[in-house]
């Protein structure tokens, strides 16, 4: 075998793989996402010792540590927990708004889903900040309640879990929205149509029609939701305030505060496993849900 | 009384006028076609009687209860959607199952009928298919004994077969109406497909750009044509402005000064002089070499043979007349059977009764 025949077979096998047009992604994607990520594993696999920074022997206890600290597992339950009513609100709030702009022959329809995308033109700092202006203490909302006499003291909407909600929620409705617009669309009207002529409500034909079919969507959105929400950091950080911590802001702390850096690559590590397994627990669902199509 | 009452219906788009006020009624077990070409606001009409579509005005009834106004829900009615619209996520028994479901049909009677109408469509044994595991003629069943299974009151059918390969569509054609018989069923079948019409219909509708040209058997609409439209939709035909000539048990029309044609049935009360439109379909238009038909010089025109194409069991023939009139003529031609060179004289022969006038409007 000639070393111009072996090329030629290699450059073949690139055109059928379809390797080929990939490369170019997959070059920048390894050089500037794994290759960091996988010289962080010996970082958390070294002990921190304080004073001195990285040391030298090998050591699973920044793993273990976490996981046994029931600081930490508050912190990642709290985080998961995040994700979770995030994408319920961004779906319940979302979906309807989808339906209608994939269901819409309005002629305004572009420019209302110009107006769904706009948050996302916005710089997140100046966003944030227009959340503070709106849920502090003495901010817009608690205000005007006041004023209203509908309450007497301020309710406590930032800086807390429902602040994080509120922020996050806002920021990832576009995205739960425009997966959802994508899958809507896809469905046929003739199918809603058909079931409504064999007899079924409104409400019927959403529950056994529309709904079963707009699952992929659902899931997709969920999912991109999901990992959007417990890996956020700017939004957690100023609608959290220092003290009330994810995953992310802890990450953050231990790398610029701490400078502990095996203890945030480690945690950082279980952040992303726990991001691995859900995607591929969810592409498998998709996968499921697709041989039944 | 009429299983479907039809009156004065009218839907508008816009400015767009897509179906001015349509009466029709369709009497119980009746096989009825709404015809004609895409935009002619037929399916419109479909999706009215379905409740799928509010119209602007007119009136719908169904086994004698006015059902304008009711959601498509309420109205008891199976409709075959061109696209099928099975729903994928489901079995084939489930879709079958679906308006019984919604009827709260108990367990038991359920699964027969179910069964009754996939043995009905022939497809007994494929319950746990999803439709994606069907051909398109299974699914077209499919989507046929989910509309029958409720036993609606009308089945309406929108192109159903359109989506089908040629082959299958003409064995589906006999199979539905004979399904349509046996089940005595009122069915309104909205089809393009002029031989489709013919072949299945008790009646047909003729419709143009939202307006009803005629209601009537296959055969009438065929030879009796009330409009140059609804004449000129079904087959190859050519169409002619012309004027009366003469009038009497044979008539004589004029489509220019020196080409004329004998007919048998001209419009009622119509006069010399008056303009009509003359409709010759291909099919009966005889062309022979000139020489030959020498005996006969008084029937006929002659011509000139401009273009000649084979096609098989048929040849196409264009033939230019005298004033500069075009004919072209559809031949059966035997195996092997002669045919005439393009650029030779040949007389062209058309019988009276096959010359169709109607009044110019």
């Amino acid at each position: 075998m000639s070393e111009a025949g072996t090329a030629h077979r290699a450059g073949r096998w690139l055109d059928r793989s379809g390797l080929g047009l990939l490369s170019p992604a997959l070059l920048v994607l390894l050089a500037v996402f794994v290759a960091p990520l996988l010289f962080l594993v010996p970082t958390s696999l070294h002990p921190y010792v304080p004073g001195q920074g990285i040391g030298t022997s090998w050591t699973l206890s920044n793993y273990t540590d976490i996981l046994g600290d029931p600081f930490y597992l508050r912190i990642i339950g709290r985080t998961l927990m995040l994700g979770l009513i995030v994408v319920a609100a961004t779906l319940v709030i979302g979906y309807p708004l989808a339906y209608f702009l994939a269901r819409t022959r309005s002629r305004l329809r572009p420019w209302l889903i110009i107006l769904v995308v706009f948050p996302l033109l916005l710089n997140l700092v100046v966003r944030s900040f227009g959340w503070i202006v709106l849920l502090a203490n003495r901010g817009l909302i608690n205000d005007w309640l006041i004023r209203m006499e509908l309450i007497e003291t301020p309710i406590k909407l930032l800086f807390n879990f429902t602040g994080l909600l509120i922020g996050l929620s806002h920021i990832f409705l576009p995205f739960m929205v425009l997966v959802l617009i994508g899958t809507i669309q896809n469905i046929p009207r003739d199918l809603e149509n058909a079931a409504l002529t064999l007899g079924a409500s409104r409400r019927e034909v959403f529950a056994k029609v529309t709904l079963p079919l707009s699952l992929p969507g659902i899931l997709s959105g969920g999912i991109l939701v999901f990992v959007l929400t417990i890996s956020a950091l700017v939004t957690p950080r100023l609608l959290g305030g220092p003290t009330y911590q994810v995953m992310s802001t802890l990450i953050f702390d231990e790398f610029l505060k701490i400078l502990n850096w095996p203890r945030g690559a480690a945690m950082a590590f279980i952040l992303t496993a726990i991001v691995l397994v859900l995607v591929w627990a969810s592409s498998r669902l998709t996968a499921y849900l697709a041989t039944r199509r | 009384m009429a299983t479907l009452e039809i009156d004065g219906l009218t839907k508008r788009f816009g400015s767009v006028v897509a179906v001015e006020s349509f009466t029709l009624a369709v009497e119980h077990g009746a096989f009825v076609s709404l015809l004609g070409p895409s935009g002619c606001g037929k399916s419109t009409i479909l999706r009215m009687i379905a409740g799928l579509l509010e119209p602007d005005a007119g009136h719908i009834a169904v086994a004698g209860k006015g059902v304008t106004w009711l959601p498509p829900n309420k109205r008891n009615i199976g409709l075959v959607f061109q696209s099928y619209a099975l729903f994928p996520h489901m079995s084939v028994f489930e879709n079958v199952a679906f308006g019984l479901r919604r009827r709260r049909v108990e367990d038991a009677a359920l699964r027969r009928r179910v069964g009754e109408a996939l043995d009905m469509v022939r497809l007994g044994g494929l319950e746990r298919r999803l439709p994606k595991e069907l051909s398109g003629g299974q699914q077209q069943r499919v989507a046929l004994a989910r509309a029958i299974a409720p036993q609606p009151a009308l089945l309406l059918l929108d192109e159903p077969l359109s989506n089908l390969d040629a082959k299958l569509r003409d064995a589906m054609r006999f199979e539905l109406r004979r399904l349509q018989q046996e089940l005595s069923i009122t069915t309104v079948f909205v089809t393009h497909d002029q031989e489709e019409a013919l072949t299945m219909s008790d009646r047909i509708c003729v419709l143009s750009q939202g307006v009803l040209h005629q209601v009537g058997t296959p055969r009438e609409i065929y030879d009796n044509p009330a409009t140059p439209f609804v004449a000129e939709f079904f087959g190859r035909s050519n169409g002619f402005e012309a004027k009366v000539v003469s009038t009497g048990d044979i008539a004589r029309v004029a489509l220019s000064d020196s080409v004329t044609f004998e007919t048998t049935h001209l419009p009622a009360g119509a006069r010399p002089g008056d303009p009509v439109h003359v409709t010759i379909r291909q099919e009966s238009v005889g062309v022979s070499e000139a020489e030959s038909g020498a005996g006969g010089a008084a029937s006929g025109v002659v011509g000139r043979l401009e273009m000649v194409s084979f096609a098989g069991s048929t040849a196409q023939f264009v033939v230019r007349l005298s004033d500069g009139i075009e004919l072209s003529a559809e031949a059966r031609i035997g195996r092997g059977g002669a045919l005439p060179q393009a650029g030779s004289a040949v007389r062209v022969e058309v019988a009276p009764a096959n010359v169709i006038v109607m009044a110019r409007a």
